[in-house]
């Protein structure tokens, strides 16, 4: 139990309503695509997967296929090189130079290869700034779509990056006030009184979810927001306060030099060689293969593993790009071990979750619904507590269109992307024109019901019914069927399958459940403002 | 003002000022990554400092005077 003074525990009161409810919807949102986005590769491998799979992620003959596209690319982009899953089987190979654009920031332009896995036949080309290249993926867009918009909200950087920084600040402090704020918290974990009040209830419910949720709140905002501030503002301040404004320079420093200088020709080291040497090292696949200074003498291939098992900390493996030789196994950042490197390379793995495969990608998969959870019923509360107030009324119906709009224009990205995909359409636009437009039909639904439990419902309803039909729609648009992703070993194909029936069923017994007792609905009846 | 921008230019002047006086340990990068990432903890205890401090001149002399000094380090360093 906290204990501090009343008037403290006033102000602190209305600094977590009011961190809450006035960044909260765009939080909100920020929450619902970062749960989606736990499982990125997942959603990347089931929306677009070829119909075999190698074996390894990198499969034997990847080094053929880098020469052959080196061969291929304008000598200038041949200077760093980055390789890694695209998703489906495919991988990006991205032959890119750094450069600074018209306002001294630096910028990455190159030349990227989308290629099939099992063939190493190029699947796509892409060129320009690697901020657009970004755009054109299609294989992986639908993951893009939701990444994209918990990272900066569709919005261009830095702003998107900095608001989504602000609204990790916000959240930690409204987990920080929460966590002052409950001053009987270990009682309040198994408080839920049902038979009380709606209102009561539903601040239990409320309260009940947050309290359990409060230090996986705390450990994703403060995560969150090094990420969005690092890249929008801290990174080039400290560059300009520590190195002169050279960026370049402190990344050098940060990541370690470990070849000196050498600009001399060099063929590059086999590529397949260096990755059969790393596996029997590390006895796992690396996620992503950067080659420094490709076709010099100081080449340099670093092979980012995931962390051991057992371990919370990945670790990176450096071998010459010139003669394949392997230098030295190092973390991070830094060539040594450090207490900030350490430090570092936990923010990942905390914020991700990903540490321990599928099962901690669960586990955070489920916190950080419940923290969604949390966030609409926080914003629920307060606005039926003020439903006298016009204004809030209008807040109110805002916070349903948001609350149970955004997971619907989610589902519907899904739709949009497969019936593209079967008509040969653009996916990318589709997919933002079924987010928009199903955006824009929970608008005028809520605006039509005006009653909380009828919105929800509803809701529920649609959900379920997308859900549903969603892997049907994913075969109808030449996806790939249960039998042959089975025998291709491809299995997270029927798993995201089986898990949306399931999301879907629940979804049904909910609606059912609110329809035999409309007076357990969440929330009471909260009458929206009248439509004009 | 205090708990707003005053804290977040603070706690960007705290990040900054950090690379100067905090050790760079083995690896030579501690004073570049720990200001990083603690800076949304600074941010976070400048914010609720200056919302719940009871003398409210005390708390803008305490934010000023660790804006000040981390300014007047960052200033040194860029005019080094």
């Amino acid at each position: 139990m906290v204990r501090l003074p009343q008037n403290e525990t006033k102000k602190l009161l209305a600094i977590h309503g009011w961190s809450g409810v006035l960044l909260g919807l765009l939080l909100y949102a920020v929450i619902c695509t970062g749960v989606a986005a736990v499982f990125e590769d997942e959603i990347k491998d089931w929306s677009s997967a070829l119909p075999t799979r190698t074996e390894a992620e990198f499969p034997l003959g990847l080094d053929a296929a880098m020469r052959r596209l080196a061969s291929e690319t304008d000598a200038y982009f041949l200077h760093d090189l980055s390789i890694w899953p695209a998703g489906g089987g495919r991988l990006n190979l991205l032959f890119h130079v750094h450069e600074t654009d018209a306002r001294g920031r630096p910028i990455e332009r190159g030349v990227e290869y989308e290629v099939d896995g099992n063939t190493m036949r190029t699947v796509a080309r892409r060129e320009g700034v690697l901020d657009d290249i970004g755009g054109e993926r299609r294989s992986s867009a639908l993951a893009d779509f939701l990444v994209d918009l918990h990272v900066r909200l569709h919005l261009p950087n830095p702003y998107g990056l900095f608001l989504t920084g602000v609204l990790g600040l916000v959240m930690m402090i409204a987990a920080v006030t929460g966590f002052l704020v409950h001053r009987h918290l270990i009682k309040e974990l198994f408080t839920l009184r049902r038979r009380r009040d709606q209102l009561l209830t539903a601040r239990d419910v409320h309260v009940v979810a947050g309290a359990w949720n409060l230090p996986f709140a705390f450990i994703l905002a403060f995560t969150g927001s090094f990420f969005s501030f690092a890249s929008a503002f801290a990174l080039p301040a400290m560059a300009m306060v520590a190195f002169g404004g050279d960026q370049a320079k402190m990344f050098e420093t940060l990541i370690g030099k470990a070849v000196p200088e050498d600009a001399r020709a060099a063929t590059p080291a086999d590529l397949d060689a260096v990755l059969r040497d790393v596996r029997g090292r590390a006895g796992e696949e690396p996620y992503f293969i950067s080659f420094e200074h490709y076709g010099r003498a100081d080449g340099v291939i670093t092979l980012f593993m995931e962390p051991r098992q057992g371990e919370l900390t990945p670790i990176t493996y450096l071998y010459s790009g010139a003669n394949g030789a392997f230098l030295q196994d190092k973390p991070l950042l830094g060539l040594a071990p450090s207490f900030g490197g350490q430090v570092y390379a936990l923010i990942g793995p905390l914020h991700f979750g990903n540490f321990a495969g599928p099962l901690s990608k669960t586990v955070w998969f489920a916190l950080g619904f419940a923290g969604a959870y949390v966030t609409l019923t926080g914003m629920l509360l307060w606005t039926q507590r003020r439903a006298e107030q016009r204004a809030w009324r209008r807040m109110g119906a805002v916070v349903h269109w948001v609350g149970y709009g955004l997971p619907l224009a989610l589902l519907a990205c899904p739709y949009g992307y497969f019936i593209a995909l079967a008509s040969g359409a653009d996916a990318i636009s589709a997919q933002a024109v079924a987010f928009l437009g199903t955006a824009a039909l929970a608008l005028i639904v809520v605006l039509l019901l005006r009653r909380h439990d009828a919105i929800r419902r509803a809701a529920l309803f649609a959900g379920a019914a997308a859900m549903l039909a969603m892997p049907l729609v994913r075969l109808a648009a030449g996806g790939l069927g249960w039998p042959a992703a089975l025998r291709a070993g491809i299995a997270v194909v029927p798993a995201v399958d089986l898990a949306l029936l399931f999301a879907g069923l629940v979804c049904l017994v909910l609606v059912r459940r609110g329809f035999a007792r409309p007076q357990s609905a969440a929330l009471p009846d909260a009458d929206l403002p009248e439509t004009a | 003002m205090l708990a707003g921008p005053l804290s977040f230019v603070t706690a960007a002047l705290i990040m900054l000022g950090s690379t100067v006086w905090l050790p760079s340990g083995r690896a030579q990068i501690d004073n570049l990554v720990l200001p990083i990432v603690l800076f949304p903890l600074i941010w976070t205890a400048l914010f609720l400092y200056a919302l719940l401090a009871r003398r409210l001149t005390r708390a803008y002399a305490v934010v000023g005077v660790l804006g000040g000094v981390n300014a007047a380090l960052v200033a040194a360093r860029l005019w080094a």
